[in-house]
C-alpha cells in the first residue's frame, strides 16, 4: 500500500523520520535502568512469560473466579440518568462558550465537540472552574476555553503539536466515512465487510501530537478479531494519509 | 438501609446536585466499614473520592488518568487511553454502564464498582474491589488489537492519599531492613523496594496503607504474593506533592511519563502517589485474549470481625449452618449443610414426613451418621426433636452450600 500522494508536506517529513526514531529507541534501550522507572518512550518493550491467564469459562468483562453470594447493585436506569446529566452539563457549557464571539472566531467554521477538563483543590474550591478543549479543523489548532462559574474567563489557542483533546465519537464516524470512500475508490472491497474502530493517532516522539488532527482506524471482522486493514485519516485536510493491510 | 437502597439514594442526590455544575457525577456509597463517593469523568475514568474505612480517612481520591500503549517498532500508535467517555454496557450487570455489586470470595466479602469503555479496538474494564477487611484492589482488564504487533499497556493510577487528613503523610520505601521515608519528589522502579513494598504513613497518627502490586489472575488472592516478579519488574512508582494545579487528569501525550517532578519536599506533607503498571500483550495471543494488572492498597486498621450471625466462631461465609451454633461443622453427607441444620435426609429440598420416616427407621442405631443430627453417635429422640423443629423448612441456611 502507498501513502496518499497528496500527503501534507509536514506529515511526509514525519513519516520519513520514523525509521530513525525506531533506531534511536533501540539505542536508548541499551542504557542501564538503575532505579529510574521504565520509560516506554525510550525502552524497547518486552514480553515476559508467566503472565498468561486461564481464561476458561470466563465472561467479559471478567468476573473473579469462584465468587459467590453475588448481590447486584447496578441500576441501568440510574446509569442512564447519570449519562444524561453529564450530557446536559456539557451542552450547557458549550452553549455558554459558543455565545462568545472570541470563541467562535478561534474555532472557525469547522470544529469538534469539546473535551472537558476539570481541576481544583481537594476541598472543592476549584470545582467551579473547568476548561473546554476544542479542536478547530478550520484553524488547525486546539482551542481552550476556560469557564469560571459558568462564565468564559479566557480563550487560548494551543498549537496542535502541543496538545489535542481526546477524540469524539463524531470524529471517528467522520474519519470512517473518509477512509471507506478511499478504500472503495481503490476497489478494496473486503473493507466494506469490516467494522471500523477509531482512536486518536499519536507520534512516537516529542509530545506525541500530530501537527494536524489524525485519527487511526483499524478494520476488523469482529471485535475480537485481529485488524485486517488500518488507515490514518487527517480530519484537518479531510484526507487519508496512509493505509496498510495487516498480516496476521 | 440496604446497600442497593443507599446506592439509589446516592444517585438521586447526585441528580439533584448536578444539573449545571460538575460534568462528573458523584454518589455516596456506604458498605461495611467503607464510605466513599464515586465519579465518572472523561479525564480520570472511574474515580472514587473521600474514601474512609472504619471512620478514618484514607484517600482523597483514587483514579485512573491514563493508560499509555506502545507497539513494537511503533507499527501503530503509540496511543493514549483515557477512560470515562462513552461507556459500554456490561452484560452481567444488567447492561448497566456502571457495575456495582457485592460478593463473597474465599470467605471474604467484596464490593465491586467498575466501568467498561471501548477505545479504538480496545475493550477495557476499569474496576475497584474493596474488601470488608480494608483492602482496595484497583484493577484494569484490557483486550483488543489496534494492529497485529506485540505491545505493552502502561496503566496509571493516581492515589491522592489523605491519611487522617491531608497533611503529615510520608511515602516510604522498603529497604529490606525496614521502611525509609522519601524526602523529595521521585520517580522510581517499583521493584527498587524489596518485597514490592511501598507504604504511605501519617507521621502523627500512625495510620498507613501498604501499596503492593495487584493480583495476577482474577481469583483475588488473600495474600501479598500477587503478580509474578517478571511482570512486576516494569512497574513504576512516582511520589508527588499535592498541587491543585496538577489535579486535572491526563493532559499529555503518550510519550510523557508521570510529570510534575520538581524535586519538592514530600516528607510529612500532602502527598500523591502515582503507580504505573505493566501489561504486555503478544499479538500471537489474538485480539480476544484479555490481560489484567493492578495495584493493591491495604490499610493497617484492624479489620472488623467477619459476620457470624449465630456466634459460633465460624464466619457466615464459611459456616455450614449460619443460624445454628455448630462449631464442629459436622456435615456427614458433605452436601454443604451441617447435620444440625440438615434434617432433609432424602435431599428433596424440604424437611417432610419422608425424612421423619427415615429417621424413625434408624432410631437407636449408630449406623446412620447422616441421620444423627446432633452428632452424639446415635439416632435418638434428640434428633427427632430437631427434625420436628425444622419440619416444613429447607435445610440450612448455609454459607457454603451450592
Amino acid at each position: 500500500m502507498q501513502a496518499h500522494s497528496r500527503l501534507p508536506h509536514r506529515a511526509r517529513l514525519l513519516l520519513l523520520a520514523l525509521p530513525s526514531v525506531v533506531l534511536l529507541s533501540v539505542a536508548l534501550a541499551l542504557n542501564a535502568r538503575g532505579e529510574s522507572p521504565v520509560d516506554p518512550a525510550t525502552v524497547e518493550v518486552g514480553h515476559p512469560t508467566g503472565h498468561l491467564h486461564d481464561h476458561a469459562d470466563q465472561t467479559w468483562p471478567p468476573q473473579p473466579r469462584g465468587l459467590r453470594n453475588v448481590v447486584p447493585l447496578s441500576n441501568p436506569g440510574n446509569a442512564e440518568r447519570v449519562t444524561e446529566l453529564r450530557r446536559r452539563a456539557r451542552a450547557e457549557r458549550e452553549r455558554i462558550a459558543l455565545a462568545r464571539p472570541e470563541v467562535r472566531q478561534a474555532l472557525g467554521k469547522r470544529y469538534n465537540r469539546p473535551d472537558v477538563v476539570e481541576s481544583g483543590a481537594k476541598d472543592g474550591t476549584g470545582a467551579a472552574t473547568s476548561r473546554l478543549l476544542y479542536f478547530s479543523y478550520a484553524n488547525n489548532t486546539t482551542v481552550e476555553v476556560t469557564l469560571d462559574n459558568n462564565q468564559v474567563r479566557g480563550v487560548r489557542r494551543i498549537r496542535a503539536t502541543d496538545y489535542q483533546p481526546d477524540v469524539t465519537d463524531e470524529e471517528i464516524t467522520a474519519a470512517e466515512v473518509i477512509a471507506r470512500a478511499y478504500f472503495e475508490a481503490r476497489n478494496t472491497e473486503r473493507v466494506s465487510a469490516l467494522k471500523a474502530y477509531g482512536i486518536l493517532a499519536y507520534l512516537p516522539e516529542g509530545t506525541g501530537f500530530y501537527p494536524t488532527r489524525v485519527i487511526y482506524l483499524s478494520f476488523h471482522a469482529a471485535a475480537d478479531a485481529p485488524p485486517e486493514f488500518a488507515a490514518w485519516v487527517d480530519l484537518t485536510s479531510q484526507r487519508v494519509l496512509r493505509i496498510r493491510e495487516e498480516r496476521s | 438501609m440496604s446497600a442497593a437502597g443507599r446506592f439509589r439514594a446516592g444517585v438521586l442526590a447526585a441528580a439533584l446536585g448536578t444539573v449545571l455544575s460538575p460534568l462528573a457525577t458523584a454518589a455516596p456509597v456506604t458498605w461495611q466499614a467503607w464510605t466513599f463517593d464515586y465519579q465518572v469523568t472523561n479525564t480520570e475514568g472511574l474515580k472514587i473520592t473521600n474514601v474512609t474505612f472504619q471512620g478514618r480517612t484514607l484517600l482523597s481520591s483514587l483514579s485512573f488518568p491514563v493508560m499509555r500503549v506502545f507497539y513494537d517498532a511503533n507499527a501503530c500508535g503509540p496511543f493514549v487511553d483515557r477512560l470515562g467517555g462513552t461507556l459500554s454496557p456490561i452484560p452481567w450487570a444488567n447492561n448497566s454502564t456502571l457495575a456495582q455489586r457485592e460478593f463473597t470470595l474465599g470467605g471474604k466479602q467484596w464490593y465491586e464498582i467498575g466501568i467498561r469503555d471501548e477505545i479504538g479496538n480496545y475493550d477495557i474494564y476499569q474496576v475497584y474491589y474493596l474488601s470488608a477487611d480494608g483492602t482496595i484492589d484497583a484493577h484494569i482488564y484490557s483486550k483488543g488489537l489496534q494492529c497485529v504487533v506485540n505491545h505493552v499497556h502502561y496503566p496509571n493510577w493516581r492515589i491522592d492519599v489523605d491519611l487522617d487528613g491531608a497533611t503529615n503523610d510520608q511515602i516510604l520505601r522498603d529497604t529490606g531492613s525496614g521502611f525509609t521515608a522519601m524526602a523529595t519528589e521521585f520517580n522510581a522502579a517499583a521493584d527498587s523496594a524489596p518485597n514490592h513494598a511501598w507504604r504511605v504513613r501519617d507521621t502523627t497518627t500512625g495510620l498507613q496503607i501498604d501499596v503492593l502490586p495487584g493480583f495476577a489472575d482474577f481469583s483475588i488472592p488473600d495474600g501479598s504474593t500477587t503478580l509474578p516478579i517478571a511482570g512486576y519488574a516494569n512497574h513504576s512508582v512516582f511520589g508527588r506533592l499535592f498541587r491543585a494545579s496538577e489535579n486535572r487528569g491526563w493532559t499529555f501525550g503518550p510519550n510523557t511519563q508521570v510529570p510534575y517532578n520538581n524535586g519538592e519536599n514530600i516528607d510529612s506533607k500532602d502527598v500523591v502517589l502515582w503507580y504505573e503498571g505493566y501489561l504486555p500483550h503478544s499479538a500471537a495471543e489474538g485480539a480476544g485474549l484479555w490481560h489484567s494488572t493492578g495495584v493493591r492498597l491495604i490499610s493497617n486498621l484492624v479489620p472488623p470481625p467477619p459476620p457470624d450471625a449465630d456466634g459460633d466462631g465460624v464466619p457466615d461465609a464459611t459456616d455450614n449452618c449460619t443460624l445454628v451454633v455448630n462449631a464442629s461443622q459436622l456435615d456427614t453427607n458433605g452436601d454443604g449443610y451441617g447435620n444440625l441444620c440438615d434434617a432433609d435426609l432424602n435431599n428433596n429440598g424440604v424437611v417432610d414426613s419422608q425424612d421423619g420416616a427415615l429417621l424413625k427407621a434408624a432410631f437407636g442405631s449408630a449406623l446412620f451418621p447422616d441421620r444423627d443430627l446432633n452428632g452424639n453417635g446415635v439416632v435418638d429422640s434428640q434428633d427427632g426433636a430437631l427434625l420436628k423443629s425444622r419440619f416444613g423448612q429447607p435445610p440450612g441456611p448455609s454459607g457454603v452450600a451450592p
